[in-house]
């Protein structure tokens, strides 16, 4: 399979990330901690071996159907396994990818029923939140205070990653096609930088 | 005596919480309207707790995530240690069971939620009338008294996130054991819920409805204050109710009658003077409470 990753972030302010931070300071006390919190919208695309040109696909897929973002309030970027691992940017942040079994498969659904994509095999969705440290916080402590924020104990358990129905994974750096790959079809691939 | 106290809690993007609180009103209680961001220690005025319908904080992470980190959820905790009776209707449900207040507290963490919706070949909100079944052979709750047991009561769904789902199907079997169950998807005759759309968005053992272990704390999502005058039913349904619907039709005066969905809120009207009875005669000799 041809592994392609479409990530989507509203242009505009995001007010459910702009809710969780405040949530996070204000309620539960992570405000000495983070600073920042951001999200994206994260789309796997596996698609057959013999697709030609499936970033293009892909690409094609985000800008001309409305199924994963609005072109006018919406920025997207799409990362195919060879160019994750030839550079992936390192930054002192913590990723906090979440997502739940079965999601992405109405658009899965969509895509074959609608568009008549074939080459689409599974499509597969989850969300992931960028934590920006606060003053004096490195990074191992903040990704102590995502881990807490996340998933958290006593009264503020589960904010992030609702245990019941959701899966969460924390990564020191962004992670790559081959990381959301392992963590969405549990593929086992070779990613090595995860928490 | 007094006409019991009740506070219908509005978090900010709720939208059903003055048909909840003129519901009230006819029920006989003294129905107050309380904010969310109000001082907590009101809370102990009143005998018992509604938690709308609507979309508080507009769902923002989860539906009813970031209600319950509100300061006022803590203090409704304490009220429902104290066996006052709460229901949470739709986002009322969500936001109790994100709080933890429905099944109650676990040392391992949350261990049910209300999912997204599973439907065939579609996702998101749905909303339609569906039909409910009553179980309460296994134990008595705040909120069924007024109910005969296997009773088929219709009220409308309407949410996005009302999977009741847990981390494995044997924790909803056991709620089920232990009658924390008392409101069940059904068909239209009290037949098991074969499949969508009995069975509206998936939820595990066709759970409409949860409770805590004492059986004062209820989540629920369908809505019955949109089904507690019978001019809300459809005329349509399908069933008694239905069918009451239609002879009631020009019928003002049978219209302004009942619904299916008011015993609920008659039965905890019933639980509270029931509570300030208990609390009021002396415990005979011997005896605790």
């Amino acid at each position: 399979m041809i592994d392609v990753l479409l990530t989507t972030r509203l242009t505009v302010s995001d007010p459910t990330a702009l809710t969780a931070l405040s949530t996070l300071r204000d309620r539960m006390g992570f405000g000495d901690r983070i600073r920042g919190l951001s999200r994206e919208e994260v789309f796997l695309f596996s698609m057959e071996p013999s697709t030609p040109n499936a970033r293009d696909l892909v690409e094609q897929l985000a800008r001309q159907t409305n199924l994963f973002m609005n072109p006018n309030k919406h920025a997207h970027r799409i990362t195919t396994g060879e160019a994750a691992q030839a550079a992936v940017p390192s930054e002192s942040l913590a990723w906090l990818l979440v997502w739940s079994s079965g999601d992405g498969e109405t658009l899965e659904a969509s895509v074959h029923r609608h568009v008549g994509l074939p080459a689409v095999d599974s499509i597969r969705r989850g969300w992931l939140w960028k934590f920006t440290p606060a003053p004096g916080i490195d990074p191992p402590a903040l990704l102590k205070a995502a881990r807490d924020a996340a998933i958290g104990d006593g009264t503020h358990r589960g904010f992030l990653v609702h245990s019941a129905w959701q899966e969460g994974r924390l990564y020191a750096e962004r992670p790559s096609v081959y990381d959301v790959r392992e963590a969405f079809l549990g593929a086992g691939l070779a990613a090595g930088r995860r928490e | 005596m007094d006409t019991p106290r009740i506070a219908v809690i509005q978090f900010p993007g709720v939208n059903c919480e003055y048909e909840t609180l003129r519901l009230l009103v006819e029920c006989g209680f003294l129905a107050t309207l309380v904010r969310w961001n109000e001082d907590p220690r009101r809370l102990p005025n009143f005998e018992g707790f509604v938690l709308p319908g609507g979309f508080s904080y507009q769902d923002r992470v989860r539906a009813g995530a970031v209600a319950a980190r509100d300061p006022i959820v803590e203090a409704l905790k304490l009220e429902a240690s104290q066996g006052k009776p709460i229901l949470g209707i739709c986002n009322g449900a969500q936001v109790l069971v994100e709080a933890g207040l429905v099944p109650g507290p676990d040392d391992d963490g949350p261990i049910v939620a209300l999912a997204p919706n599973r439907m065939p070949g579609r996702g998101g909100y749905y909303c339609r009338w569906v039909y409910l079944k009553v179980n309460k052979a296994k134990r008595e709750t705040a909120f069924t008294s007024r109910f005969e047991e296997g009773a088929v009561v219709p009220m409308p769904v309407a949410h996005g996130e009302g999977r009741f789902t847990a981390r494995d199907e044997a924790i909803f079997e056991g709620f089920v054991d232990t009658g924390q169950v008392p409101l069940t998807y059904c068909a239209a005759d009290g037949g098991p819920a074969a499949e969508f759309p009995d069975n509206p968005n998936g939820a595990a053992a066709d759970a409409a409805a949860l409770t805590n272990e004492a059986g004062n704390v209820m989540a629920i999502m369908p809505h019955p204050e949109r089904a507690a005058w019978l001019r809300q039913v459809p005329l349509n349904l399908a069933g008694e109710w239905g069918e009451r619907r239609q002879a009631a039709s020009r019928n003002r005066v049978e219209l302004d009658g009942a619904g299916p969905g008011r015993r609920l809120f008659l039965s905890m009207h019933d639980y509270i003077r029931w509570r300030r009875e208990r609390e009021s005669s002396p415990a005979p000799s011997g005896t605790t409470r």
